[in-house]
């Protein structure tokens, strides 16, 4: 089975729990690097070596705090992948979390959700 | 008789005229936050860590306070040292940041310098997007990231977009010529109840 690629978190970038044995898939917390693009690429490197031999299902959990423009367009990227697995008969279910304050965490989720052919599902965080 | 020697208004009158003219312009602006030099993610962390007091401070809705941070963070990751103009001549990657407050809305402001290539499509991308309703900036940006090569002002494009779209105002705008090969631009973001 895969290795799974785990990268803690910083003041700028996500949290990164990708685990096929756990089937545990997750990406939270803060995206705002300079160079995004050079850090999305190990994560969409790691995500097509996964889609050689998916899990049965995946259960993907985005749950973003702040992310910059550039890594929006990496994220997704990151979702077509998913939809790619998802449509060659492997089922993904992915879930958005934004904050109940957070209408354009909310918004973006929505933008995803038109534009992609997987299942995502969308939950407000209530405080 | 007072022998009490009379204390000097000022140590320098020349040197320190500029502290309390600055002070005033801050204060009859409502300035609430002001930052100049080079902007990096380390930078937006600190900036949004000390505005988020500032905004309990003035006990504002959270959902006018998590606008505010998002429309920053756009702003100030916006203002990223461009890489491929570091080092060319007569190139200065000071940005400035500028948060203000008025009856209705906060204000936030960045300026910096961009490549002269560059106004032109900036300009007619903000022209664009202030002619849009919000439905219309909606498709739009989500036909502008779903493309394949977002190309050299894909990204500026989109992050523009993205702003118009959480401000839910009118972008205000400015280009300062500076030299044949630079310009200073001033970006202007307002976010109010009405962006709720």
């Amino acid at each position: 089975m895969l290795e799974p690629l785990k990268i803690e978190p910083t003041h700028k970038t996500p949290k990164v729990y990708l685990d096929p044995a756990e089937n545990h898939f997750e990406l939270s917390g803060r995206s705002i690097p300079e160079d995004s693009v050079g850090f999305y690429q190990r994560i969409l490197g790691w995500i097509d070596e996964y889609a050689q031999s998916p899990n049965a299902k995946t259960d993907f959990k985005f749950e973003l705090e702040y992310f910059n423009t550039s890594s929006s367009k990496n994220i997704l990227e990151l979702l077509k992948k998913l939809e790619s697995i998802h449509n060659d008969g492997h089922p993904v279910n992915i879930t958005w979390y934004y904050d109940e304050d957070d209408e354009d965490m909310e918004e973006t989720g929505q933008d995803y959700k038109a534009l992609l052919n997987v299942p995502i599902e969308l939950i407000v965080k209530v405080y | 008789m007072n022998d009490t020697p009379a204390v000097p208004h000022t140590s320098d009158e020349r040197q320190l005229s500029f502290t309390y003219p600055t002070f005033k312009d801050m204060q009859d602006n409502n300035v609430i936050f002001v930052y100049k030099g080079i902007v990096n993610s380390d930078l937006v962390t600190h900036v949004l860590e000390m505005m988020s007091e500032k905004m309990e401070e003035d006990k504002q809705d959270r959902r006018l306070s998590k606008k505010v941070f998002n429309v920053m963070v756009e702003c100030l990751t916006g203002a990223y040292t461009d890489e491929a103009l570091e080092g060319k001549e007569g190139y200065d990657p000071t940005t400035v940041l500028l948060v203000k407050r008025d009856d209705t809305a906060y204000v936030v402001a960045t300026g910096y310098y961009i490549h002269n290539p560059k106004v032109q499509t900036i300009k007619h991308m903000l022209d664009r997007i202030n002619g849009m309703s919000i439905e219309e900036m909606k498709e739009f940006y989500q036909e502008v990231i779903s493309r394949e090569d977002p190309g050299a002002t894909g990204f500026t494009d989109l992050a523009i977009i993205d702003l118009a779209r959480k401000s839910k105002h009118k972008l205000q705008y400015q280009f300062k010529y500076i030299s044949p090969e630079f310009t200073f631009f001033s970006l202007e973001s307002r976010i109010s109840q009405q962006s709720l």
